[in-house]
């Protein structure tokens, strides 16, 4: 990681217009965005295009970055929101059931979109089971153990009370548990 | 606790979510109870697990993501950058628009100004008034053509005398004063030099100091009344007015003598005191006239008609015992006596013979006055477009004619037939 400092000079170069500073926190940052993004959706096609137009949007919003502040937590809201946006829009489409269905389908065969960029195989049952949990569990347990957001905060962004993230992040731990519990 | 509630208090007190005696019995629960324990490792692991995922590539699976993201934000700034300056399908129509419309506006322009003076205006038929709707209007062809004669005539008139703005005030260089009147310029050039110098106006009379030039005035005119013959005719608005501007009558002068006398010595210095005609007592009668004139018309050869009106007004008030034909004979007598000291012998003597009959009709007054009031007369009577103040103007130039020496009486002579050939 680079230092804030560093970052910073990045931030301003690329407020000013150079795309190249920008590119530089593009190739810093994208790597976690894929992984927070593919651990929400689980879809490699729409992951990509949202962590592209995720950047996108957060160059042309830079006029109103804060520099002091880190840049991760501001564009890791941009591309959850897509992400959350996404799962209204098209994932409720189907019914739980079918993804469900899916995510049972990645535990059963092994496989799952992004095997390819996982190399370990514990990471990849980790990622199956993940993807296999119910939508409104692996969010809320992405959003809590791989963003370390609080409670509060993941109300705010889902847009539900505090007592549901409680019982849905226990919910998404105990079916965890129950899935990987030969690796833990 | 159940087995539900104390798994679900393990994921609380994992987030640090739990109040301090419930967090002390989690502790004490993990710390003293093996399976509780097992069960809290396996969730610490599963955090764990979630901390240390990532995905991993090749860089040049990174490189490409991070170029894809950097050509989509140069295309989208090359796309908003086109919108801006591009070429235009909307500014071209405008542009063109605009083009269209000036080229209408110009035409437009064009044959309103080209379009004939004649058939433009609105003249009422017999019997309309003035709140006759204006889709109403029809073009009397009489009324039409006694207009364009009637403007004609005035154009042409104003053109040929040249008058002077301001008939107190204009100066006048003397070696143009007798330029050919088509090559002056300044109107101001051919003012008659008395009314320059009408300073020097005394109760004597007016001194005339350039009769030539009055002459030469006279000879031009003369010309171009042959060569362009003045057409003037009463203009239909101008006819109910007509009545107005007769001469006084006698009854008129004899009401007030005394008045007479006195406004005329006061406006004998200066024309600038002559300017006002109420207080002449031969234009008491016309200041309705003028009052309503000046109002319903800006013409600027009606205010040349004006200017010389007053300087007639002024020496018709000054010497109406010679220019008015209805003074008789006792008023003229009556009064001669007073108007020189230097005379009086000699009209006594007058009087004594036949001849002195017609010798006392003749007041002192020089050659050169009477010519300077002629022209002021035929200014007047060629000006005006009232054909009775025309003729009012002719029996004055009549009477000056009967007064004048032989000279002088032939230059008004001239003038009279100037005046004359209009009304044939």
């Amino acid at each position: 990681m680079p230092e804030p400092e560093q970052e910073k000079a990045w931030l301003l170069a690329a407020r000013n217009g150079s795309k190249e500073a920008y590119g530089k926190l593009v190739y810093l940052h994208q790597k976690r965005l894929l992984r927070l993004v593919f651990m929400m959706l689980g879809r490699r096609d729409a992951v990509e295009d949202i962590i592209q137009e995720a950047f996108i949007k957060g160059y042309q919003a830079l006029a109103d970055f804060d520099l002091d502040k880190p840049f991760y937590p501001w564009i890791s809201t941009i591309a959850r929101n897509l992400a959350l946006n996404y799962i209204k829009r098209d994932l409720r489409q189907e019914s739980l059931e079918e993804l469900e269905k899916t995510a049972v389908s990645f535990a059963e065969t092994g496989e799952s979109p992004l095997d390819d960029l996982i190399v370990k195989e514990n990471e990849k049952r980790f990622a199956r089971a993940v993807l296999a949990l119910p939508e409104a569990y692996r969010t809320v347990f992405v959003l809590r153990m791989m963003e370390n957001l609080s409670y509060e905060e993941i109300a705010g962004q889902l847009k539900i009370s505090v007592g549901t993230v409680d019982s849905r992040l226990y919910r998404a731990r105990e079916k965890l548990v129950e899935m990987l519990k030969d690796l833990l | 606790m159940d087995l539900t509630d104390i798994k679900h208090r393990l994921s609380q007190y994992l987030d640090n979510r739990l109040p301090e005696p419930e967090r002390r019995a989690i502790e004490n629960l993990i710390r003293t109870d093996p399976v509780w324990k097992e069960e809290y490792r396996k969730m610490l692991a599963l955090a764990a697990m979630a901390d240390r995922f990532s995905l991993e590539a090749d860089e040049k699976y990174w490189r490409e993501r991070q170029q894809a993201v950097i050509d989509k934000i140069a295309d989208d700034e090359a796309e908003k950058i086109t919108e801006v300056t591009g070429p235009s399908y909307r500014g071209v129509f405008l542009k063109l628009a605009a083009v269209a419309a000036s080229i209408v506006l110009v035409a437009f322009v064009s044959l309103y100004e080209s379009r004939d003076i004649e058939t433009t205006r609105g003249i009422f038929k017999a019997g309309e008034t003035e709140t006759t709707p204006l889709n109403n209007i029809a073009l009397v062809p009489e009324a039409v053509s006694s207009i364009a004669r009637d403007s004609a005539s005035l154009e042409e008139t104003a053109g040929l005398n040249n008058m002077p703005q301001d008939i107190s005030t204009a100066t006048a260089p003397a070696d143009v004063r007798l330029a050919p009147i088509d090559e002056v310029k300044d109107r101001s050039a051919l003012i008659p030099s008395e009314l320059n110098q009408s300073e020097s106006l005394s109760d004597e009379g007016v001194v005339i100091t350039n009769r030539e030039e009055i002459m030469k005035l006279t000879k031009l005119k003369n010309e171009s009344a042959t060569t362009k013959p003045v057409t003037a005719e009463i203009a239909p608005e101008r006819m109910p007015l007509a009545e107005e501007i007769e001469t006084p009558t006698l009854q008129d002068l004899k009401s007030a003598p005394t008045k007479e006398k006195a406004a005329t010595k006061a406006l004998a210095p200066k024309f600038e005191v002559m300017a006002e005609p109420k207080v002449a007592p031969a234009v008491i009668g016309r200041d309705s006239y003028y009052d309503s004139a000046r109002e319903e018309n800006t013409d600027d050869n009606l205010n040349e008609y004006f200017r010389w009106r007053l300087a007639a007004d002024s020496l018709e008030a000054r010497y109406f015992e010679i220019v008015s034909v209805h003074y008789s004979e006792a008023v003229a007598k009556s009064r001669r006596p007073a108007a020189s000291s230097a005379s009086t012998a000699k009209k006594q003597a007058m009087e004594t013979s036949a001849e002195s009959v017609e010798e006392s009709r003749r007041p002192d007054i020089s050659a050169d006055s009477i010519q300077h009031m002629a022209h002021v007369f035929y200014q007047v009577g060629l000006l005006t477009g009232n054909s009775g103040e025309t003729s009012a103007m002719r029996m004055r130039l009549e009477r000056l004619a009967e007064i004048a020496d032989s000279a002088s009486a032939d230059s008004l002579t001239i003038l009279l037939q100037n005046l004359e050939s209009p009304q044939k």
